[in-house]
């Protein structure tokens, strides 16, 4: 391989690896990667990276804590909304009561 | 139409990041005062909106001030939004969090630490015990190794691999964050995950070489 090929190869990686490739270009990019030792390593280490990004940081999950704290702001920053409707369950008022007697 | 401070509009742009049809719709029922189309589009977002601060700020608390206060700007610029729309909620509200992240930061100066692990990473290290405890041990020195290595980065590679590669924010709305052109995102998110690889491969040889 020459060096011109494998600078040409690893630009393609970062598109490769989000496999956001035509199909006879990501196929020129294995056909490499099988035959070059140094840009197999450059894909590999840039996969591995990737991925210990994803194991090691952990996903973020906002708490119910958060969610209510933020959802309580956000209501009282927007007075032009409408009140939220009543829990299922929860107490009928007194004023939608139909005054039918059967 | 009105326009954010650096001239966007949001609500219709087809960036499959929620920018679509939908959301459109959501914010039009929020502006005409539908409680229930706030909470969704909250829901939407809140993990995303609070990952991406976590990453970008020193503590858990700073986060959520930072993503509480930027939901709450978001939403009042969408109320005072009127016609069609160009870009996504969420690119919006990503930009606010990196704004104020990037303000919290300057005003505190504080060194170290800016990735912190999640909080379900330091209950799964006290739940441990004996037999696990040293594969956790080494789980955890690995976890730091990473953590230190993206703390030497430059801001916008933390930003985009924290927006690309953890929050799984689309491209297009990665680039109106970060205010580039979709393939000069790409290229940025190329060059950080390399710097990354660069600095880990440092840091691990520094502890061989030891």
């Amino acid at each position: 391989m020459t060096a011109a090929s494998c600078a040409e190869i690893v630009a393609l990686l970062g598109p490769y690896e989000d496999d956001d490739l035509p199909t006879e270009v990501r196929r020129r990019v294995e056909g490499h990667l099988l035959a070059c030792r140094d840009c197999a390593w450059e894909a590999q280490t840039l996969r591995l990276t990737r991925e210990r990004l994803r194991e090691g940081i952990g996903e973020v999950v906002a708490s119910d804590a958060f969610r209510a704290r933020a959802l309580a702001r956000l209501h009282a920053d927007n007075p032009h909304l409408a009140p939220a409707p009543a829990e299922p369950g929860a107490a009928e008022p007194e004023q939608y009561r139909l005054p039918l007697k059967i | 139409m009105t326009s954010s401070p650096t001239g966007r509009t949001f609500g219709s742009g087809n960036s499959g990041g929620g920018g679509d049809a939908y959301e459109a719709r959501l914010i039009a029922r929020f502006r005409d005062g539908d409680p229930r189309a706030m909470e969704i589009l909250f829901d939407q977002y809140a993990d995303r909106a609070l990952g991406l601060a976590v990453r970008l700020t020193d503590t858990r608390e700073d986060a959520e001030e930072v993503a509480q206060e930027a939901f709450l700007r978001a939403f009042r610029f969408a109320r005072e939004l009127r016609g069609e729309t160009a870009v996504s909620f969420g690119a919006w509200l990503f930009a606010i969090v990196r704004s104020l992240a990037s303000d919290r930061r300057r005003q505190l100066r504080l060194p170290g630490v800016v990735f912190s692990l999640a909080a379900p990473d330091l209950e799964r290290v006290a739940a441990t015990d004996g037999a696990d405890l040293a594969e956790e041990a080494a789980r955890r020195a690995e976890r730091e190794d990473l953590l230190r290595a993206l703390d030497t980065l430059p801001e916008e590679y933390r930003t985009v691999l924290a927006l690309c590669d953890l929050e799984d924010v689309p491209h297009a709305d990665a680039a109106r964050v970060l205010g580039r052109s979709v393939a000069a995102t790409k290229s940025l998110l190329y060059r950080a995950r390399r710097a990354l690889r660069d600095r880990l491969a440092a840091l691990w040889k520094g502890e061989d070489d030891a």
